[in-house]
């Protein structure tokens, strides 16, 4: 797409209510989501591992032009300010059912696992699947290349919650009890989602910072 | 006073509804609502007088409701849809008072889903919404024999006893689609395809000569987004949907005929037709404008 400047790749009509924004840099996420949210305050603006989605509740034709124009004031290389996102701490147990596989994909034993893991620096990249549900993708140095374990192949009909896996360059805690595919590594008794919790529901919110700790087995 | 307004004895299809969660979507949890939103619209009007996306409304998929009524209700019912009180023939689209003590019994019988609101009913209200999310059984509930409908009856007074709302045409014709930008569109609108499974998280299609398609980044999903599945297989997003999806998106379904995407059933054929958003957009007003009407007290109409 011509005419674009800053961190967009091209904009997109998403349906006749939301925009997607493509992302030259996927690390500039956080910071577009928030200086388009600051831009356009009656939108809701929510990030992809690569785009941004900027959504009305009604059709609205000139949502496009909107975002181009909020777009035009964003650096190509924004990035979220860190003192906005509070580093998480979650206590884990290592003691998981696909422990053993994942560290043997990964070439590390079980000591050496659960040191990579709690040595990296995680960040919610995007939230969904499931309430509370982060993607969390390694932030920094990494030990280790998280991305040579894929999806299982077959997917379990039920993660206990609190599940604490990792798949596919990523990391995450399962919030419920619900289907999922990701090598199961520990379990923590943090508390993910509280839907009685009006003002704050979730542990994690997109931009935050995550960090494992292991509570002896 | 709160109090038990009625109580459920049987369920097939049925969860409670509004219109929809919103504002949580960034962290995870999907919108719901009513999957065809303007009959939930109108059966709201019949009580509160104007469209109410606040007021709860029992939304049965399929088969049928049957409640007894522990003390004087006003309700109304707005789909196709046979009502018996205590086997007596009872109108839909029109608000009824049902003294305490009746059998109430709502079966569908036609395309899509029926709406039935209670006046004064309360159910729990979870990030502001009533909505129940058949996924992360967030909110509201599925009904199930011996749940209760609790509130404070007949706020809304009985001067709304005998409203009528006539229900709006369905529309016909192909589902309009605004396009993504994918280049798998055309072939996509070129297709006659038929829906192999309905849920409130989508529909499924099948039938199209798409090739399968790898998957692609993470990215937010709205209601109306048509994932191109690598099994070949489309998937329309509904309003329990999956919120991120990493599979290429050929379309999104106009906000004007998501409501017709809950109409389909297995085997039902459909297709699609690509609209610019300006089409769309006004489309979604036109159809805005005649709810209201719809919905208008007969003393406020121009």
């Amino acid at each position: 797409m011509t005419g674009l400047s800053g961190p967009a790749q091209s904009v997109e009509w998403f349906g006749d209510r939301a925009v997607a924004v493509l992302l030259r840099a996927p690390d500039t996420r956080q910071g577009v989501v928030e200086a388009l949210q600051q831009a356009l305050p009656g939108r809701r603006v929510r990030a992809g591992m690569e785009s941004v989605l900027v959504e009305d509740r009604v059709p609205d034709a000139s949502l496009l032009g909107d975002v181009r124009q909020a777009l035009a004031g964003v650096a190509a290389n924004t990035t979220a300010a860190t003192s906005d996102h509070p580093e998480v701490i979650i206590r884990v147990r290592y003691d998981g059912d696909d422990l053993v596989e994942a560290a043997a994909t990964l070439g590390l034993g079980i000591v050496g696992l659960v040191a990579a893991h709690t040595e990296q620096r995680w960040t919610v990249a995007m939230m969904g699947f499931a309430p509370g549900f982060g993607y969390l993708i390694p932030d920094g140095a990494r030990s280790v290349d998280w991305s040579r374990l894929p999806r299982r192949d077959q997917p379990r009909a039920r993660v206990p919650a609190g599940s604490v896996a990792v798949a596919a360059g990523m990391s995450a805690v399962y919030p419920e009890a619900m289907p999922g595919g990701w090598h199961l590594i520990g379990r923590t008794a943090a508390r993910l989602f509280d839907p009685m919790d009006e003002s704050s529901p979730t542990l994690f919110h997109p931009g935050d910072r995550v960090r494992f700790v292991e509570e002896p087995r | 006073m709160s109090s038990t307004l009625a109580t459920v004895t049987g369920a097939t299809l049925a969860t409670v509804q509004d219109g929809g969660r919103a504002g949580f979507a960034n962290v995870g949890v999907p919108m719901s609502g009513a999957v065809h939103r303007e009959r939930y619209l109108v059966a709201t009007a019949l009580l509160a007088g104007a469209p109410d996306e606040r007021c709860p409304a029992i939304e049965i998929l399929s088969g049928d409701v049957s409640f007894l009524t522990d003390r004087d209700v006003l309700l109304a019912v707005v789909g196709p849809a046979r009502v018996d009180v205590d086997d007596q023939r009872a109108a839909c689209g029109t608000t009824l008072l049902v003294p305490g003590g009746s059998r109430v019994r709502v079966s569908t019988e036609g395309r899509g889903p029926v709406y039935v609101v209670v006046d004064g009913w309360q159910p729990e209200i979870v990030l502001g919404s009533a909505s129940t999310d058949t996924f992360s059984r967030l909110g509201g509930a599925i009904l199930r024999p011996g749940y209760r409908l609790v509130g404070d009856a007949l706020v809304n007074g009985r001067e709304r006893i005998g409203t009528f709302h006539r229900a709006l045409d369905e529309g016909s014709g192909p589902v309009r689609v605004v396009s993504t930008g994918h280049r798998g569109l055309r072939a996509f609108a070129a297709t006659p395809w038929t829906v192999t499974a309905v849920a409130r998280s989508g529909v499924r299609l099948a039938g199209g000569p798409m090739a399968a398609s790898g998957s692609v980044a993470s990215a937010p999903m709205v209601p109306g987004a048509i994932q191109l599945t690598p099994g070949g297989e489309p998937i329309v997003l509904g309003p329990d949907g999956a919120l991120t999806g990493g599979y290429p998106v050929v379309a999104v379904v106009a906000t004007v005929d998501l409501d017709r995407l809950s109409l389909l059933s297995i085997a039902d054929i459909v297709t699609f037709r690509a609209v610019e958003v300006d089409e769309a957009a006004a489309a979604w007003a036109a159809r805005q404008r005649g709810l209201l009407r719809a919905t208008a007290h007969p003393d406020q109409l121009p």
